[in-house]
Parts: structure tokens; C-alpha cells; sequence
């Protein structure tokens, strides 16, 4: 690794530091201010008052408040939950759900980018013909309609009417109640992938070294997958953050429609009850999450690919 | 001198492309041959059909390409047992082209050598790979015929090089690395398709240079595609002026220089730039290559040409041999007999015999 | 040769009867016919580009013309399907849903195109301001840029919305939060570019306000690129409109919206599936057709950018 490498990677933890830290104040505001806050709330019992007061020092500068409260949360304690399960401790609940959602985000993005990569490079290896028509047709779909979309027909034909899979989320047999959700999300991943694999295979195959290996006299096969495909899939990691955003607003609202006990249908959960803490904690994650995923894709990116020059590119 | 031994022979080539706006005849009727040991020059503006003329060469024409007519004939001596084989290329199927000529037979040295080196694969695995698939050599005889060749391209600490990415290395490096990779399989030919309009002017003489020196090591036969009249200056033995997709004037480096006859070949040697003349205007030749979409009628050069003659419009010139050569072959009708007589641009006349004497 | 029939005048010059300066090629199209022609080729994109029309048309005329109010409850016709007199049904308020539903398209395409209008303008004045000013307000306004960029979307929806309450002008606002960087961006490249050109440079020197002549270089280069972006970005405006209504952020009743609506349908999806699924139709089609149409207009207006 040379130095502008170093350099950007340094400058983007930076970055990533300053955007939790800029989170962090935001949430100790909204708690500390915001009407039927943990704090603030007025059906608080004189009792329970004094004990938040004691714990968040309520009684010291500002700033010190912040202090409190950020070590509080790099521990991993954001109080309890106050309605939606009375009293039990807020980061047992988030970390519960997060497993569910992450792994599914996992799932997703695996069986996504393997099915979408092959569609991609078969549409650009058949191009112009239906089979490319087809793959671009299913790609627009899919990128065009949100997962939830996907969610609820499946939810339709599938488990109402066909009765094939359950409709809820059933603890007792998880893999087979993941497949609705999990299907439902990949959908979104399949599209992306497929159709930005397609237009950097077909970008590679008219590039010069391309002719230059047909030139050298390899076949075709060789041509295609010791020279095309690695250049092709190479920028395929940019787009896993945008297909991150998607699968996590994708999550909410599919685990929503499929009830299954992840993170995003606990921050819909405790929207709903004006959970404060609770919605504070998952919001905070979810930020984490797609910080620390963000800068693991630009870092990778530039260690994988030799040509990207790291730090040069604004 | 002796018998000069005919490595390639093209007649009458037509080719055509399928395109949005129809199909565009690139090529013509095109007739080219290449002796050993020997340099020819394709010369012509860019859309003129030089690079799809070699590309057919090579077979890795784009997928809406077709060749309609013509042979491309090839003939080597056989690695085994010597005997003297000849192929119609154009006869030839995806695999044998792929197997036989390519690479091992023919060569090709690229206009960019910034985009024409994979991006993510070290220089010397780029370089060893033709030798691995097409003679199954070991990767330690590979590798050590790579650093021989580094060295003949001139290229320095060639160890070191092998482990390098293109990126890292210079323009000039890289189409030295070009050259190498070029040269791997031993082609007879070797075809270099703007070797030097991506480089810069100082690098530039000396890939010209580096080529002819290869050429003479190896005794090669090299096409150059170019649209820069100093290059050809500089290395063909023969040159051929194409335009829309014909070669319309062909003859040695001298005759093409000393005595052009097509008023096409006044233009482009008027429209050359030129340290010691005192023109106050560089000279272009007016309009745009014609639409080959649109079927040529009579003389593609006529509506461009202040020589046209009304027959120009009407009927395509056939080639005329100049009185006096074997090898100079102009396609105008002014080389007709009974067409008037007329004179290369006074302006252009002082200027070759200017160069006639500085060049010798 | 013995073949061609000589005419007397055929070896005579041609001469000044013909121009030879003069470039027969095709002759030149102005740039937006050039535009037009490449998108009317798009099939995909011209029929998006009908979609969005048609449901546009039906959002804005379909409720005038009905005899049904989108917020009138009668609970003694609730939960009537599709038929003659209900078009799309009745809620399981007795509400129509042919009106409801157009007014609540209404209100989602109003949200989206509102939100997005101001994205463009606060993305232009920010890249403006950034790019033009340079030296330290720019540092500081790119890593304010980039902090930003580096929080999720959903994020900043869901805390902004909690603290100002959901309201559709409080639902603009959020939205409008988070589409700008991409515009901010592309013009604080574009202020960059031309403020090195010479004019410019030579401009200042005679005492013009420099301000006028980038603003007059700059739109005319990225007209073309905020269009494009409007108009893949109106298809996310309406979805996290509709995300924000299953969160529980979306319209307050009795205002409705395509996810409102969906929203409300999947309560009772399992026994009334066209409460759910007209919507969901729609809204598909909505995003769907957007993306037709953006891809196309991309492709129109800026060849370079076209996947080959």
C-alpha cells in the first residue's frame, strides 16, 4: 500500500469519526430536548426523575451532559426501553433484532450479486439478443420497483394463496420463513448488479486490451474470463452503497410485511409507540452500520483494483 | 537482390459494416501484397478504411463486419517441415484463425498504449501468456524468453518490470511492452496500427526506430497504419494511399514522395506539415470523406477534387500503371491518355523538390 | 476498361461548376431535435414517458370530476369492492378509493416534484457558493458535505420527521434534505471548470462581476445533467414518501398518499386485496415509468453518459 492510499484511507476515517460524532450530538439532543423524551417525558414518577437526573447528571453543564451520554452509548447502554417493552435493557432488544437483519442483509447481497453477476455477463456476452432484451428488461424492473413491491406479491401468490410458504415470520422454523424476505430483497440486488455488470462487460469487451488478447491468438473462453471478467466485476463494488441503502430501507418496510423480528421492524415498533430510546439506539446502528460498510467498500475498492489511484479522485 | 518471397496477398477485399444507417461499405476492392523482410505504409485520413483493412487481416473485426468478397492469402514455411503452405485467411474458421495466425503468424501493435495493456494483470504475466497457450512452453522458459524480450525492446531492469501493472509505467514503456508482447510467438508479420499518435513527440522516433531495428533482427515484414506522412517518411519501403475504402494511388516510398499522381496524394503531402517552408497557411484538403453509407457513384474524391473530371462523376477510375514502373499504380483518370494534362500544385512541386534534395 | 463509353466532355474539367469547399454530409441538426430523435427511439422511455402523463392526467382530473369526496366517511358502504358505482372500491371507512386514490397519487407526485425542485436549488446554490468561493469555505463546506452524505437516508428522515411532526410541509422539507449532494456536486464541478477559462479571467480584469458569467457558463452546461437527475430522483422522492408512510411518519388523516394508502390496504390485505393492490399498482407503474423515462432522457441528452 503506497502513501495516497494511507492518506485516504485516513482521511475517510476521518470523515466517519466526525459523521458519528455529528450523530451522536443530534441524538443527545433529540433526547435531551425533545418533548416525551425519556428525559422530558411528564408522566415520569418523582422517583424514577431523580434517577435519570442522577445517572445523566441533569444537573451539570451541557456539555458534560454529552460526555455522560456519549460514553453511555460507546458502551453500548441506551437506557431502557420505556413502552414498547417495559424496562428491559434497550441494547438486548436492538442487538437481537440486528442479527435477524443482518443476516438477511447478508443473504441478500450474496445470492443477489451471484445471480445478478451471471445475468450481467450473460446479457452482455448475448448482446442485442432477446436473451439480452430479457435480462435488461428484468434488470429495469427490478431496480425500478422497491422490494416491498416484491415482498407483497410474493406474500400474495405464494404464501396466501398457494399457502407455500408461511405468511409470518415463525421462530420455530426460521429458514423457511426467511426464503419470503430474503427473496424479496435480493430481487432489488439481482437487478442492480445485473444491469451495471452488463454495461461494464460490454465497455470491457470493446476496450483495446480486449483486442489485444484476441490478438495474442487466446479463445474466446480465456478472452472472456482471464481478461474481461476480472475488469468488469472490479467496479462492481461501487455500487454495493447504493444496493446498501436500498437493502436497509428495503428491510424496514419488508420486515414490516413479513413480521419478522428484525431491526427495522423494532424502529417501526417504536416509532409507532414513541419508544425514544429505542428508536434513538436503532437509528444510531443503522448509521453505524452503513458508515462502517462504506468506508470497508471505498477502502477495498482501491486496495483491490491497481489502477485506482486512492485520494486523487477529487 | 534476391527472389523477394510474397508473405501476403490481398485481392480485391470488399467489406461492409451493418449499421443504424445501413450498411457502410468500408472497403472496396481492396489489393495489397507484402513481401519479406519488407515495410508498406497504408496512408489515409481516419474513416478511410486503413484499420479495418488490418483488422480483417487479423480477423478480429467487429461483430457487424462481414467480409463479402476477396481474399486475404498467407504463405510460411512451415515450422516442422519447412514446406511452403498458403492460406486463404478469409476461408479460414474462427478456431484455425484463432490457433494458427493470430499471434503466432501476425502480430498487431496497437495506436494506444494506454488502453491497450489489461489494466489488472502484471506486465510479465501479460507478456509469458501467448508462449504458454500457444507453445506450451514452462513458465521458467516463459519467463526467461520474457526478460529476453524486455531487453530487446529496451527496456531496463526488465526484472523488476515483469512484477509491474501498466499503470505504473510511462507511455513509451508501455508500448515497448506492446512490442514485446507483439513479438512473443515469433510472427513473420507485424502490424503496427498508429504505433506512435499517442506518444510523445520525443518518444515517438524512437518506437519507430526500435521497430526497424526488430525488423531487421528478426527479418519481419511490417504494415504500418498511419495517417502521418512523416512517419512513412521515415520507415516504409512501400506506401499505399487509401481513401473511402480504396487504395487509390501505390507505388514505392520514392514515387509516392517524388512523383505523386493522384490529385488525393497532392493534397495529403501539401497538407503536411513541414519545418522550412515559409507558407503562411498549412494547406487542407477541402470537404469530408464522403458517407459510404450512401453508394459511391464514380470517383468517391471527385466532389472534393479541383482536378474532377466530368467522367470523375460518372464512372469509378480503374488503376492505370504510370509509364516507366512496375510498382506505381494510380487510380484517376487523369492518367488517361486522352485526359489533359495536368500538374501537381506548383507550390507543392517546390516543395518535394526541396525535400528530393535535402534527402539526398 | 474497353467496356466504358467514352462521352465527348468526359475528359474535361469540371471546373467551378462544382464547390469543393463545400461538405456534403448530412446537414447538421440543431442538438435538441438530435435529443428528440434519440429518445422518440427509445420505446421504453416513450412509454414511461406516457405513463407518467396518463397517471399525472388521472391525478389531477379524476377527482374533480367525481361525485365521491377523498375524506368523506359513510361507513354504511365500507368495504364495497371494484363494481360500476366504485370504480376502484370503498374503504374500510366507505371511502372511495377511485378518488382517494388519484388524490392520494396527487399528493405523492406534489410531494416528490416539490421536494425535488428544492434539492436542485439548494444543490445549485450550494455547489455554487462551494465552487465559487473556493479556499477555506469550500473545505468546509465539502466535509460538511460529505458528513452529510455519510448518514443514511433513512436516518435523517426518521429523526427529522420525529422532531417536527409529520405534516406535508414537514415531509417536503425532510425530503428535500436528501437528494441535493448529487446536484451540489455537479455544478461545483462545472464552477470549478469555468472558472479557469480565460473569458472569465478576462472579464474580471475589466471590472465585470464574474458572478453573472459563471452563473451564464454554468447553467447551460448542466441543464442538460439536472434535468437527468430530476428525474431519477422524483421515483426516490416517492418512495421514501411511501417509506415514510409505513413507518408511521407518512400524511396525517384524512390526507392521503400512495403510501398512506398502501399502507391503510395492508391491514386488511388478506380479506380485501384490492384495498392493497391498486395502489401498489400504481405506485409501481409510477416508479417504473420515472425510470423509463430517466434512463431515456440520459441516454437522449447526454450520449456519452449511454451504456454502449
Amino acid at each position: 500500500m503506497n502513501k495516497s492510499t494511507l492518506k485516504y484511507i485516513g482521511k475517510r476515517l476521518l470523515i466517519s469519526c466526525a459523521t458519528l460524532l455529528v450523530i451522536s450530538v443530534v441524538l443527545f439532543l433529540m433526547v435531551r430536548f425533545l418533548p416525551g423524551s425519556p428525559i422530558n417525558n411528564e408522566k415520569l414518577s418523582d422517583a424514577q426523575r431523580a434517577i435519570i437526573e442522577a445517572k445523566y447528571g441533569l444537573d451539570k453543564p451541557l456539555i458534560v451532559q454529552y460526555v455522560n451520554y456519549f460514553k453511555n452509548m460507546l458502551t453500548g447502554d441506551f437506557g431502557v426501553s420505556m413502552n414498547l417493552y417495559k424496562d428491559m435493557p434497550v441494547s438486548s432488544l436492538v442487538g437481537d433484532a440486528a442479527k435477524i437483519s443482518f443476516a438477511y442483509g447478508i443473504c441478500a447481497v450474496i445470492i443477489g450479486s451471484v445471480i445478478g453477476i451471471l445475468l450481467g455477463v450473460f446479457a452482455a456476452l448475448h448482446r442485442n439478443t432477446i436473451w439480452d432484451t430479457l435480462a435488461t428488461v428484468i434488470s429495469v424492473i427490478g431496480v425500478s420497483i422497491p422490494s416491498f413491491v416484491f415482498a407483497l406479491f410474493i406474500l400474495i401468490f405464494f404464501a396466501a394463496d398457494l399457502q407455500l410458504i408461511p405468511t409470518m415470520y415463525d421462530e420455530s422454523q426460521v429458514v423457511y420463513s426467511s426464503i419470503m424476505p430474503v427473496l424479496a430483497l435480493s430481487v432489488g440486488v439481482i437487478a442492480n448488479v445485473a444491469r451495471f455488470t452488463r454495461t461494464e462487460m460490454i465497455s470491457v469487451l470493446n476496450s483495446e486490451y480486449i483486442t489485444l488478447a484476441k490478438a495474442k491468438g487466446l479463445d474466446g473462453k480465456t478472452v472472456i474470463f482471464k481478461h474481461a471478467l476480472r475488469n468488469a466485476l472490479i467496479p462492481v463494488i461501487t455500487i454495493l452503497g447504493p444496493i446498501l441503502v436500498n437493502l436497509m430501507t428495503g428491510t424496514m418496510v419488508v420486515e414490516k410485511i413479513c413480521s419478522v423480528p428484525g431491526l427495522g421492524k423494532l424502529l417501526i415498533n417504536s416509532i409507532q409507540a414513541s419508544d425514544y430510546n429505542v428508536i434513538l439506539a436503532c437509528s444510531f446502528l443503522y448509521a453505524v452500520m452503513y458508515i462502517f460498510m462504506m468506508l470497508i467498500i471505498d477502502v477495498s475498492y482501491g486496495i483491490i483494483d491497481p489502477r485506482i489511484r486512492l485520494g486523487k479522485d477529487d | 537482390m534476391a527472389e523477394r518471397e510474397r508473405i501476403l496477398k490481398i485481392r480485391n477485399l470488399n467489406i461492409s459494416f451493418k449499421t443504424d444507417s445501413g450498411t457502410v461499405n468500408a472497403i472496396r476492392g481492396v489489393n495489397l501484397d507484402l513481401y519479406r523482410g519488407e515495410t508498406i505504409a497504408i496512408v489515409g485520413e481516419s474513416g478511410s478504411g486503413k484499420s479495418v483493412t488490418t483488422k480483417a487481416i487479423m480477423g478480429i473485426m467487429a461483430n457487424n463486419g462481414t467480409i463479402d468478397s476477396g481474399s486475404i492469402e498467407y504463405t510460411w514455411h512451415d515450422e516442422n517441415t519447412g514446406e511452403v503452405r498458403t492460406e486463404d485467411i478469409v476461408k479460414l474458421n474462427e478456431k484455425q484463425m484463432q490457433k494458427e495466425i493470430r499471434g503466432r503468424k501476425i502480430a498487431m501493435v496497437f495506436q494506444d498504449p494506454m488502453t491497450s495493456l489489461n489494466p489488472t494483470m502484471t506486465i510479465g504475466k501479460q507478456i509469458m501468456e501467448p508462449m504458454i497457450y500457444h507453445y506450451g512452453k514452462s513458465k521458467e522458459e516463459a519467463y526467461a524468453k520474457s526478460l529476453e524480450l524486455l531487453e530487446l525492446v529496451g527496456i531496463t531492469d526488465a526484472e523488476k518490470r515483469m512484477k509491474n501493472y501498466p499503470h505504473q509505467l510511462s507511455g513509451g514503456m508501455r508500448q515497448r511492452i506492446v512490442i514485446a508482447i507483439a513479438l512473443s510467438c515469433d510472427p513473420y508479420v507485424l502490424i503496427c496500427d498508429e504505433p506512435t499518435t499517442a506518444l510523445d513527440v520525443t518518444i515517438q522516433a524512437k518506437i519507430l526506430e526500435l521497430i526497424q531495428d526488430i525488423q531487421k533482427k528478426k527479418n519481419l515484414s511490417v504494415i504500418y497504419i498511419t495517417h502521418d506522412l512523416g512517419v512513412v517518411a521515415k520507415v516504409a519501403d512501400y506506401v499505399n494511399v487509401m481513401y473511402a475504402g480504396k487504395i487509390i494511388e501505390t507505388g514505392t516510398i520514392d514515387e509516392i514522395f517524388y512523383d505523386p499522381r493522384h490529385p488525393y496524394t497532392w493534397g495529403l503531402l501539401s497538407a503536411m506539415p513541414d519545418l522550412d517552408t515559409n507558407d503562411p497557411e498549412l494547406y487542407t484538403i477541402p470537404g469530408t470523406p464522403p458517407n459510404l453509407a450512401v453508394p459511391v457513384k464514380g470517383d468517391a474524391f471527385a466532389p472534393r477534387n479541383q482536378y474532377a473530371l466530368n467522367i470523375d462523376l460518372r464512372v469509378e477510375p480503374p488503376m492505370f500503371e504510370v509509364p516507366g514502373s512496375t510498382t506505381h499504380k494510380v487510380a484517376s483518370w487523369l492518367m488517361h491518355p486522352n485526359a489533359p494534362k495536368i500538374e501537381m500544385p506548383h507550390a507543392l512541386k517546390k516543395r518535394l523538390e526541396k525535400m528530393e534534395k535535402g534527402g539526398k | 476498361m474497353e467496356d466504358i463509353k467514352f462521352l465527348d466532355d468526359d475528359f474535361q474539367l469540371v471546373g467551378d461548376k462544382q464547390d469543393i469547399t463545400k461538405d456534403v454530409v448530412s446537414p447538421a441538426k440543431p442538438a435538441w431535435k438530435d435529443a428528440l430523435g434519440r429518445f422518440c427511439k427509445n420505446k421504453g422511455a416513450v412509454i414511461g414517458c406516457a405513463v407518467i402523463l396518463i397517471i399525472t392526467l388521472l391525478a389531477i382530473f379524476a377527482p374533480m370530476f367525481s361525485s365521491w369526496k377523498f375524506d368523506a366517511i359513510d361507513t354504511s358502504m365500507k368495504n364495497i369492492g371494484p363494481c360500476a358505482k366504485h370504480w376502484f372500491g370503498t374503504d374500510t371507512y366507505g371511502r372511495d378509493l377511485w378518488v382517494r386514490i388519484w388524490t392520494g397519487t396527487r399528493y405523492s407526485l406534489f410531494i416528490a416534484v416539490v421536494a425535488i425542485f428544492i434539492d436542485v436549488v439548494v444543490g445549485i446554490t450550494y455547489g455554487l457558493i462551494s465552487g465559487y468561493f473556493g479556499g477555506m469555505v469550500d473545505s468546509v463546506l465539502q466535509r460538511i458535505q460529505e458528513i452529510i452524505n455519510s448518514i443514511p437516508t433513512l436516518v435523517v428522515l426518521t429523526l427529522l420527521l420525529m422532531v417536527m411532526k409529520s405534516s406535508l410541509f414537514t415531509i417536503i422539507l425532510a425530503l428535500s434534505f436528501t437528494e441535493w449532494i448529487g446536484m451540489s456536486r455537479i455544478t461545483r464541478a462545472q464552477v470549478l471548470k469555468v472558472k479557469e477559462d480565460e473569458f472569465v479571467l478576462a472579464s474580471r480584469t475589466l471590472g465585470a462581476s464574474d458572478f453573472f458569467i459563471i452563473f451564464k457558463e454554468i447553467l447551460p452546461n448542466i441543464y442538460s445533467q439536472m434535468i437527468i437527475m430530476v428525474m431519477m430522483s422524483i421515483p426516490n422522492a416517492i418512495f421514501y414518501e411511501a417509506y415514510l408512510s409505513f413507518v408511521g411518519l407518512g400524511l396525517p388523516i384524512p390526507l392521503a398518499s400512495l403510501g398512506t394508502l398502501i399502507n391503510d390496504g395492508f391491514n386488511s390485505f388478506l380479506v380485501y386485496p384490492y384495498m392493497m393492490m391498486i395502489p401498489v399498482v400504481i405506485f409501481s407503474l409510477l416508479m417504473l415509468s420515472f425510470n423509463l423515462f430517466g434512463d431515456g432522457l440520459r441516454d437522449a441528452l447526454d450520449p456519452t453518459m449511454k451504456e454502449m
